[in-house]
């Protein structure tokens, strides 16, 4: 490309695509990842980034990836699961507590499949422990599972509808940027995110009641994602330290996950005056139960049966 | 021929898109009420609404082109003498099928990849991809036949104002 | 610095040749983006023509835009827009320009359940623009007050706008949506005004109606305007409460106009068929124009535009205030070239740091940027409502009827810019009381 001033023949600027943008708090993460990758290939790698979805919406990240319009992207995994459709599922299960080698392990398992498709390299699979937030509009919720009994929630298709559904929820499609004004309406009258959708997205001026569960779905995994060749141009060493920083970069981000979790909780969430409930172990593990039922058939279209590729994922 | 050819695919395109129409407001209407109603949310409907919205824009476009419906401003063209405008028309479309092109080159591409691979739509009706990007690959096709159509019909305006 | 204004420039150069040189508008946008891709960026990425052009023709929020067509085409056939405007013109009688007065309230009550200045042009400019020529208006200047009455989509709440704003600044939609309020009744007066003192001060824009009819014979000749209260009324109750959002109300007013005129056998099987096609011809160019602009937008993304115009921006060490109309100024500049939609993602996530950093109030921000946005939509030469208008309009109503038409009323803009700007409670002391 063009815009490539190499100073030293061997500098490389790679184009990455992020729906984050300065003041989010996962920018944090796509700046540490440039940074670290910038200072330890002693300036051999740097980074153009496009933050706020300004070069493609993050709905076609993927893709430009895949097309190499953009080297690389900072993607959440909800997007494009026609692409990627393990990601779909990583989200539909009730998430064990995986720790990161157990989930690295898994990852290199999935980016071989990924990668036997496609020219997309996942450097990092990156999942936090974050909690879900449960959100309704009408009256307080219990923190039971009684809770999602046809709930309107809003849902973004795919394996989410099967999960609500498998919950009892009652899903709808409706566009992002709607949400809001639906929730005021009383078009639909609950939603399912991490805590940064609900206090960003000002979620909280709509639907003021709030079940926190611990052990949810999966939604927050971010990746960072590079063009295959791209990836296969650089030298082994190169290619090290990138993994190197995605290690790092994953628990750099969880640790902020995890602390603005608990900041959110303790002190935002009091002075907004909303008091969330937090679901108890019991319940928790039976809700975890019901979003099973989901697993074997959303697998068991990927062409191995439901039970090979949880073995694989190593999750049960 | 040529011109008995367009209007025939005109005239199949209108009726396609006609259905697609009935389907958008109805598959809109169908899960509003349900929702409402019924309590029954149908997101599969809405899916169904955006396939038909692609669809009618790639079933149309071509024959807007065709109809000159595709709004430019001929404010200068228009003051043209006869010969120079047929003139300008074939540059114009020329202009036109290199944006029509690569868009074609490419949605085929995409509705190949889409096919080999199995790609369904990530919403809530796994329709297969490649049945929409198929819908762009031929509406782009049909899109630049009909440039090449005006591009003939013009030269056919120079060589009998000579 | 890395990149430069050059692109930018030459990109702008070649659209306003481009586009007065007859290019359909649709094709020079895609046609400058493939060529930014050929010169600056690589021609690899070309191949994000499809992706954009997908993802605009299925796009969640734009659905409405196909079924709002379909709407005003099957009011149209069925003749309800016509006994629409010939009660107003009744009703208003000797006041000079009183059914664009009407036409102007439309608009906004129309912008009080869609959220698009694209699908309130298109549904009430393709009823209310044939109608004014129809009794004798000046078509320039009912263009005009069609082509502006449409922007009221994007000012009077809910607005796509206000909700994209929003999402890149992590403002309060809810809180935008409020303060957009009294801006929005000010711009809809405003232009109300401002087409009557015209019409006062020029006797040529629009007829009188000498006939005098008793409130009796009134309210007789009101009667075929019911239908359309009908379908109106579906749409308020629909999205006030909670049965549909805005993409969703646009079904209900198809549903709605398609059952009455069925019912008063106004509308023929074959009318309903012309209906669909007329519709359809209008989405597809319109559409075409959004994915074009989209795909344009993505290369002047990719050439480094916004690094460099915010670099510019802050290297001019500009106070708060003074900064506000710097960025004021900057979107007035880009509005006649970018979208506003691709003019904000392109903007906000840079502008915002700086926005921050100088402590500057985004709410009142947020307000000032969609009154200056919702100008956009009419200046030439890339002015969204133009277009459809175009489109939409009689063919003896030319593209220069138009500009002529809608650009005096952009004074109403500058003026509620300049009273917003001057005084932000006008924007803010809503919010703040709520
Ligand atoms: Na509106
Ligand atoms: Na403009």
């Amino acid at each position: 490309p063009k815009e490539t001033i190499a100073k030293e023949p061997s500098v490389r600027t790679l184009k990455l695509a992020t729906l984050y943008s300065e003041g989010k708090e996962l920018f944090k993460s796509v700046q540490f990842f440039t940074n670290e990758i910038e200072k330890r290939t002693q300036g051999k790698i740097k980074f153009k980034i496009f933050p706020g979805n300004s070069l493609v919406p993050s709905k076609q990240a993927l893709s430009a990836v895949h097309t190499n319009v953009v080297d690389s992207a900072f993607v959440p995994a909800a997007y494009e699961q026609q692409l990627w459709p393990l990601t779909g599922m990583l989200m539909t299960f009730g998430a064990p507590n995986i720790t990161y080698e157990k989930f690295r392990h898994i990852h290199d398992q999935l980016r071989k499949i990924i990668n036997k498709n496609l020219d997309i390299n996942v450097v990092i699979l990156g999942m936090p422990h974050i909690l879900n937030y449960f959100y309704y509009s009408k009256e307080p919720l219990k923190g039971k599972l009684m809770d999602f009994e046809n709930a309107l929630v809003r849902s973004a298709g795919g394996a989410y509808d099967a999960s609500f559904k498998a919950l009892g929820c009652r899903p709808v499609q409706i566009p992002a940027s709607e949400v809001y004004m639906a929730l005021q309406k009383g078009t639909i009258d609950s939603g399912w995110n991490i805590y940064s959708r609900y206090t960003e997205g000002k979620l909280y001026e709509v639907a003021p009641h709030v079940v926190v569960i611990p052990k949810g779905m999966v939604i927050s995994g971010q990746h960072f994602v590079i063009n295959k060749r791209v990836w296969n141009s650089f030298p082994a060493d190169i290619q090290r330290v990138l993994l190197e920083v995605g290690r790092d970069v994953v628990a750099f981000t969880n640790d902020m996950s995890s602390a603005s979790d608990k900041r959110i909780l303790e002190e935002v969430l009091p002075k907004l005056n909303i008091e969330p409930i937090i679901m108890n172990e019991t319940e928790n593990e039976l809700l975890i139960k019901k979003l099973e039922s989901v697993w074997g058939p959303v697998i068991g279209k990927f062409g191995k049966t439901g039970e090979e590729i949880a073995k694989i994922i190593g999750v049960r | 021929m040529f011109l008995h050819f367009i209007i025939r695919v005109n005239r199949i395109a209108d009726y396609l898109n006609a259905i697609m129409f009935f389907f958008m407001a109805v598959a809109v209407v169908i899960a509003v009420f349900g929702r409402y109603f019924l309590h029954i949310p149908l997101p599969e409907a809405m899916n169904l609404a955006y396939f038909a919205m692609l669809w009618s824009a790639f079933l149309q476009t071509g024959k807007a082109l065709y109809k000159n419906s595709h709004v430019s401003m001929d404010f200068i063209i228009q003051y043209l003498p006869y010969k120079s405008r047929a003139i300008a028309g074939i540059i114009i479309n020329i202009i036109i099928l290199v944006t029509v092109v690569p868009l074609f080159w490419y949605s085929t591409f995409f509705t190949w990849e889409s096919f080999i691979y199995g790609w369904n739509f990530p919403g809530s009706f796994p329709l297969p991809m490649f049945l929409l990007y198929g819908i762009m690959a031929l509406g782009s096709f049909y899109l630049g036949t009909i440039t090449i159509f005006k591009i003939i019909e013009h030269r056919k305006e120079i060589k009998m104002s000579d | 610095m890395e990149y430069s204004f050059v692109p930018g420039i030459i990109l702008g150069g070649l659209l306003l040749v481009l586009l007065v040189a007859g290019v359909p508008i649709a094709f020079v946008l895609t046609f400058l983006g493939i060529l930014a891709c050929l010169v600056w960026i690589g021609s690899g990425s070309i191949v994000q023509i499809v992706q954009t052009f997908y993802g605009t023709c299925s796009s969640e929020i734009l659905l409405c835009l196909p079924l709002f067509l379909l709407m005003a085409e099957i009011v149209v056939m069925a003749g309800i827009g016509k006994d629409l405007f010939n009660a107003i013109k009744n009703w208003t009688g000797r006041l000079r320009g009183g059914v664009a007065a009407a036409t102007l309230i439309g608009c906004g009550l129309f912008a009080a359940v869609s959220g698009s200045s694209t699908a309130t042009i298109a549904a009430v400019g393709t009823i209310a623009l044939f109608e004014m020529i129809r009794l004798d208006y000046n078509k320039v200047f009912a263009s005009g007050a069609v082509g502006v009455g449409g922007t009221l989509g994007v000012m009077i709440p809910p607005s796509i706008i206000m909700i994209l704003y929003g999402a890149l600044t992590d403002e309060s939609i809810g809180k935008l949506f409020i303060a957009g309020l009294v801006p929005g009744i000010l711009l809809a007066a405003g232009y109300v005004v401002f087409a009557l003192v015209r019409c006062y001060l020029n006797k040529d824009l629009a007829p009188v109606n000498d006939e005098h009819l008793s409130f009796k014979t009134k309210l007789r000749v009101s009667l075929p305007v019911i239908p359309f209260i009908i379908i109106f009324t579906a749409m308020f109750w629909a999205f006030y409460t909670g049965v549909a959002t805005p993409t969703e109300v646009a079904a209900i007013g198809v549903l709605s106009a398609l059952l009455i005129s069925l019912a008063m056998r106004k509308l023929t099987l074959s009318g309903l068929f012309e209906a669909t096609k007329r519709a359809g011809i209008t989405n597809a160019f319109v559409l075409f124009i959004i994915g074009g602009a989209k795909f344009l937008t993505f290369t002047v993304s990719a050439t480094g535009f916004s690094s460099t115009l915010t670099q510019a921006i802050m290297n001019l060490g500009l106070s708060p205030f003074q900064l506000v109309l710097m960025m004021m100024f900057v979107y007035l500049i880009m509005g006649c070239f970018i979208d506003p939609a691709g003019m904000l993602t392109l903007t906000i996530p840079f502008f915002l740091p700086i926005l921050v950093s100088a402590n500057i109030n985004l709410i009142w921000f947020g307000i000032l940027t969609t009154v200056i946005l919702e100008t956009s939509y009419c200046t030439p030469p890339f002015g969204f409502n133009l277009f459809v208008l175009k489109g939409v309009a009689p063919p003896e109503v030319s593209m220069s009827d138009i500009i002529k038409g809608v650009l005096p009323f952009n004074v109403v803009d500058f003026l509620l810019l300049i009273l917003i700007l001057l005084f932000p409670e006008i924007a803010l002391w809503l919010p703040s009381h709520m």
